[in-house]
C-alpha cells in the first residue's frame, strides 16, 4: 500500500507600499493594504474558494477516503480574517471533515529557522496558537518556509515537539535514493522526514498548462498511470505544491479543477493506493533511513537552495539589517505596551520571506517568473524601500528603548548562500 | 535685438540641467531687452514665459496640416509680453516618409504621433522634425540671431541659418564626449560637429568645455567664446516649505548627511561617490549618504552599496521633483559633485544657495566659478574621502565655505550671463563673422537659388552615403 500524500501551501505576504526616504521618521504605515486586499480577494475568487469546494466535494464523495494537508501561513490567515472571511469559513469546513491535516510553520512565513532560533520558536508558537484558535487543531507535522531544511532546522523542529517534517526530494540530496522512502534527518531522534516527489508534483504545479510539454494536455487517468510506476513497496508519494497552483498559477481554463475533481476516485480505484495526511503516512511505517544534509535545501528553483532569498548582496544586507533588529523588536513586544507590540508586529511582518525574494536578481534570463511574484518595479526598488522601512523601524526602536543611536559595528556578511543562476520556481 | 532661441528642455519639463540653464539664459537675455522667440519640441504647460514668446514645435507641425497657422499666430501674439515668446512645434514627424515626399508635403495628411521632446527611441527622428519646422518658421519670422542649445537643436539652427541668412550661435551645455567619453554615439557626434562647422560662434559654458571641444572636436578656436552659467536667486527657495525629513536634520545632534545629486550616469561619477562613502564609513560609521537621482547606473550602484556594507548608510531617493530636490539640499551637511566630465554643473551653486558647502571635481566647469570651494580629481577617491571627513569634523569650516561660496556666486547672475551673450551676438551683427562667414554666404546663395527653403536632410546624417550638406 502506497500513501498518496497531498500537501498544499497557502501563503500571502503583507506587501510594502512605496515607502521613500521622505517617509522615514514621518510615516510608520509600511504596508500596502489596498494592494494586499485586492490580491487576496482575487486569489480567493480564482483559487481558494473554488478549490476548497473541489476538495470538500471529493472528501464527501469518497466518505473521507480522499485526504490531504495544508500549511497556511499566519500572514495569509490574518488577511483572510481581514478581507476574505469566506475563505476562512471554507477552510473550517474542510477541517470539520477530519480528512484534512493542518501543518505548522512560522507564523510569518519567515527565514527565522536559519537566522534566529529564539524568533523561530516564537513564530512557531504563535502559529500553533492561531491554528488552535481558528481551526481547533494542534499540529504535529511541520513544514519550514519554502521547505527550507537542513539538520539544524530539523533539530529545532524536533525540539519543538513535532513528529513529521516536510522536505524537498532534491536529486543532489538523495544521490539516487528514492524520495518515496521515509527518512530521519541526521541529528534527530525520531523525526520522520517526508520528501517531495518533485517530478510528480511539478507535473501538476508547473507543467500542467505548458503547451510545449510533450504530455500536454495532462488528464487524470494518465497521471494515475504514471503514479503506478512508483515501486510497490514505496511507502508514500509526496505531492507538495503551492495551493495557488489551482486557479491562480494555472487558470481554471487550463482544466486544472477538472483534473483535481477526477483524480481522487481514479487513484482509489487502484487498490495499491490510499490517500493519507503526513501524520497518517508517518504512523503507518516503522523503519526510518538516516539522511545527512550536506547543505541547506529548499524547494525553489533548479538549485533547490537559498539563492532565491539570500543569493545576492542586497538580499544578504537586507536580511542582516532585519535580524540586527530582532532582539530589540522582541524586547519591545515583551513590554506589552501598545507601541512595543506594534513595533514587534511590524518587524514580524517584515520577516516574511517574500520581501527578500522580491530583491532576487537571479532571474535575469527568466524575468517573467520573478515579475509575476513581485509587486515592485525592480529588485533594486524592492531593496530600497525595504531598507527605508528598516531605517524607520530602527528609529522607532531607538526611541522606544530610550537608548541613543550609537554607531553600529559593521555586520559580517551573510554566510548562507548558494550558487545563483537562471532557474524557475516550482 | 530679436533672438530665435532653439531649446529642447525647458522648465517645468526638464530631465537635467539643460532646461534650468535655458530658462536662466532666456531670463538674462530678456533683462538685456532682447526679444526672445523660443521654440521647444512641445509645451508641457506651465512654462514660465516671463515675456518670451514660446512656441511648441508639435503644435506648429500640426498647424502645417491645417489652415490654423494664422489663428495660432494671432493667439500666440496675444501671449507676447515683455520680449519672450514661446512657440511649441508640432512634432509628430512621419518616420516612414522619404525625404522627397516629406519636402513636398505629401505626408502632411499622414497620421503621426506628436513630438515628445524627450530622449526616447524616436529622438533622431524628432530632431529632424524639429529642424524641419524651425526651418519653415525661420523663413517667415523676423529675428537677428539664431541661438541653439545642444546637439538636439543644432540641425534646426543650421537649417534656420540657411533659410534666413542670419548668424547661428551654438551653445554647448554638454558634449557627447562629456556624456560618454570614448563611447559616444557617432550620430550625435556628427550632428555636433556639423553644428560647430556651420556656426558663426560657439559658446561654451566653461573653459573646461572649451578645452574638451578643442581636444575632441575639429573646431576653429577663433569662434569659441566662454560664458559661464549662473544661478537663479529666489529667496523663497532657500527655505523649502517642508524642510528635511526628521531623520535627516542638520545639526550636532544628528548623524551628518553627505549628498550626491544628479543623474546616475557615468558622467556624474556616482560610483566614485560610493567608493568614497566606503572609506568615510570606515572612519565615521554614523555618516549617511543620500544618493538623489535616477539613471542607468542605479541597479549597479544599489548592489554596490549593499555589497560594501553600506546598506544602512546609503539612501537612494530615485528621481526627485523640484520641491523634493530642495528637501534634499535641506537635509545635506555637505554636497559632493564628483563628476567625470561636467561642462558646467549648476547643482553646486544651488546647494550653496541652500547653505550647503560643496566639494566639486576639477573636471567641471563650475569649479572655475567657485575659487573658494574644495576641489578633487574625480578619480582620487581617498582625497575626496579625506576632504569630506575633515569638513564633517569642522562645522565652522563648513559655515565659512558656505559664506565664501555664496560670495563667489554673487558674480554669477543670469543678467550678467545675458550681457555677455549679447556681446557675442553683437560681434556677429556688427560685421562678418570670422571663419564661417564665407560658408554662410555660400549657403545663403544656395538657399536663394532654390524655390523651396533649404532643409538639410539631417535625419540620417551618419551611415548614409550621401554627404550631408555643409559637412566637411
Amino acid at each position: 500500500m502506497t500513501d498518496i500524500v497531498f500537501y498544499f501551501q497557502v501563503h500571502q505576504p503583507f506587501r510594502l507600499r512605496r515607502y521613500t526616504w521622505l517617509d522615514i521618521g514621518v510615516d510608520h504605515d509600511y504596508f500596502d493594504d489596498p494592494l494586499n486586499q485586492m490580491i487576496v480577494e482575487r486569489v480567493a475568487e480564482r483559487c481558494y474558494l473554488p478549490m476548497n469546494r473541489v476538495l470538500l466535494e471529493a472528501i464527501e464523495r469518497t466518505q473521507g477516503r480522499f485526504r490531504c494537508s495544508f500549511s497556511i501561513s499566519g500572514t495569509a490567515l490574518e488577511q483572510f480574517e481581514l478581507w476574505a472571511p469566506a475563505v476562512l469559513e471554507s477552510f473550517r469546513a474542510l477541517a470539520a471533515t477530519g480528512a484534512v491535516e493542518f501543518l505548522c510553520e512560522t507564523r510569518q512565513h519567515s527565514l527565522a529557522a536559519l537566522e534566529d532560533p529564539e524568533e523561530f520558536r516564537a513564530q512557531v508558537a504563535d502559529q500553533r496558537a492561531l491554528l488552535k484558535r481558528l481551526f481547533g487543531v494542534a499540529p504535529t507535522s511541520f513544514r519550514d518556509t519554502e521547505l527550507i531544511t537542513d539538520e539544524s532546522v530539523a533539530r529545532q523542529v524536533e525540539a519543538l515537539g513535532f513528529n513529521v517534517l516536510m522536505g524537498e526530494g532534491a536529486d543532489t540530496l538523495l544521490n539516487g535514493r528514492p524520495a518515496t522512502t521515509m527518512y530521519r534527518p541526521r541529528g534527530t531522534q525520531d523525526l520522520t522526514l517526508l520528501l517531495r516527489s518533485y517530478s510528480y508534483s511539478d507535473d501538476i504545479a508547473f507543467r500542467f498548462s505548458n503547451r510545449s510539454w510533450d504530455a500536454y494536455p495532462l488528464f487524470a487517468p494518465t497521471f494515475v498511470d504514471w503514479l503506478m510506476r512508483v515501486p510497490e513497496d514505496a511507502p508514500f508519494v509526496g505531492l507538495f505544491m503551492d495551493y495557488e497552483t489551482f486557479g491562480e498559477h494555472q487558470w481554471a481554463e487550463t482544466g486544472i479543477f477538472d483534473f483535481m475533481r477526477a483524480l481522487p476516485e481514479l487513484v482509489l480505484a487502484r487498490k495499491r493506493f490510499r490517500f493519507a495526511t503526513p501524520a497518517e503516512a508517518a504512523e503507518s511505517r516503522s523503519p526510518r533511513v538516516e539522511l545527512a544534509y550536506p547543505r541547506t535545501y529548499s524547494w525553489a528553483d533548479a538549485e533547490r537552495d537559498l539563492s532565491a532569498w539570500l543569493g545576492n548582496p542586497m538580499q544578504k544586507a537586507a536580511q542582516r539589517a532585519l535580524y540586527d533588529l530582532a532582539a530589540a523588536s522582541r524586547a519591545a513586544g515583551a513590554s506589552a505596551t501598545p507601541e512595543g507590540v506594534a513595533l514587534y508586529e511590524d518587524w514580524r511582518k517584515l520577516s516574511t520571506s517574500d520581501h527578500v525574494y522580491y530583491m532576487a536578481t537571479k532571474w535575469a534570463s527568466d524575468g517573467d517568473v520573478h515579475e509575476y511574484f513581485s509587486p515592485y518595479d525592480s529588485p533594486h526598488d524592492a531593496f530600497i524601500l525595504f531598507m527605508n522601512v528598516i531605517e524607520d523601524l530602527a528609529n522607532r526602536l531607538r526611541g522606544f528603548s530610550g537608548s541613543t543611536s550609537a554607531p553600529r559595528a559593521p555586520s559580517p556578511p551573510h554566510g548562507k548562500s548558494g550558487p545563483t543562476g537562471p532557474s524557475a520556481r516550482p | 535685438m530679436r533672438v530665435l532661441e532653439l531649446g529642447w528642455e525647458f522648465p517645468p519639463r526638464i530631465s537635467g540641467g539643460l532646461g534650468t540653464a535655458c530658462e536662466g539664459i532666456v531670463r538674462g537675455l530678456i533683462a538685456q531687452d532682447v526679444e526672445v522667440l523660443l521654440v521647444l519640441p512641445r509645451l508641457a504647460g506651465g512654462e514660465e514665459r516671463s515675456g518670451a514668446t514660446v512656441l511648441s514645435a508639435a503644435a506648429l507641425e500640426a498647424a502645417r496640416t491645417a489652415a490654423t497657422l494664422a489663428r495660432e499666430a494671432s493667439a500666440y501674439g496675444d501671449a507676447t509680453e515683455g520680449g519672450l515668446e514661446v512657440i511649441g512645434l508640432p512634432s509628430a514627424l512621419r518616420p516612414y516618409l522619404d525625404a522627397a515626399a516629406y519636402a513636398s508635403g505629401v505626408g502632411d495628411a499622414v497620421a503621426h504621433a506628436p513630438m515628445t521632446g524627450g530622449y526616447g527611441k524616436n529622438l533622431f527622428d524628432e530632431v529632424a522634425r524639429y529642424a524641419r519646422v524651425v526651418s519653415e518658421l525661420a523663413a517667415r519670422e523676423q529675428f537677428d540671431v539664431i541661438h541653439a542649445h545642444d546637439w538636439m537643436t543644432y540641425s534646426a539652427g543650421v537649417a534656420a541659418r540657411a533659410a534666413s541668412g542670419k548668424p547661428l550661435v551654438c551653445h554647448v551645455h554638454a558634449s557627447e564626449w562629456d556624456r560618454c567619453g570614448e563611447a559616444g554615439d557617432p550620430r550625435v557626434i556628427a550632428l555636433e560637429q556639423h553644428g560647430f562647422d556651420v556656426a558663426d560662434r560657439v559658446v561654451c559654458v566653461s573653459h573646461f568645455t572649451r578645452r574638451v571641444l578643442e581636444r575632441h572636436y575639429d573646431i576653429d578656436p577663433a569662434k569659441v567664446r566662454v560664458v559661464h552659467n549662473a544661478v537663479r536667486r529666489d529667496p523663497t527657495r532657500h527655505h523649502p516649505a517642508e524642510g528635511a525629513p526628521p531623520l535627516f536634520q542638520r545639526g550636532a545632534n544628528h548623524p551628518p548627511t553627505v549628498l550626491f545629486l544628479g543623474r546616475l550616469t557615468r558622467q556624474k561619477g556616482p560610483a566614485f561617490f560610493l567608493e568614497a562613502a566606503s572609506l568615510i564609513h570606515a572612519a565615521r560609521p554614523d555618516v549617511r549618504f543620500l544618493v538623489a537621482g535616477d539613471g542607468d547606473l542605479k541597479a549597479s550602484l544599489v548592489e554596490a552599496s549593499a555589497a560594501s556594507g553600506l546598506a544602512r548608510q546609503v539612501f537612494f531617493t530615485g528621481f526627485l521633483e523640484p520641491h523634493e530636490v530642495e528637501r534634499a539640499y535641506a537635509a545635506a551637511d555637505l554636497y559632493v559633485m564628483p563628476s567625470v566630465s561636467e561642462p558646467f554643473g549648476i547643482a553646486p551653486l544651488e546647494a550653496l544657495s541652500f547653505d550647503v558647502p560643496v566639494i566639486v571635481s576639477r573636471q567641471s566647469g563650475v569649479a572655475e566659478t567657485l575659487p573658494s570651494a574644495p576641489k578633487v580629481d574625480y578619480w582620487d577617491v581617498p582625497d575626496l574621502a579625506l576632504k569630506v571627513l575633515s569638513l564633517l569634523e569642522r562645522p565652522e569650516l563648513r559655515r565659512a565655505l558656505v559664506e565664501s561660496g555664496q560670495r563667489d556666486i554673487e558674480a554669477l547672475r543670469w543678467e550678467t550671463n545675458g550681457e555677455r551673450l549679447c556681446a557675442v551676438f553683437r560681434e556677429l551683427l556688427q560685421g562678418p563673422a570670422r571663419g564661417a562667414a564665407s560658408r554662410g554666404a555660400e549657403l545663403r546663395a544656395a538657399a536663394q537659388a532654390r524655390s523651396a527653403p533649404l532643409v538639410p536632410d539631417t535625419r540620417f546624417p551618419v551611415g548614409s552615403n550621401r554627404p550631408v550638406e555643409g559637412a566637411r
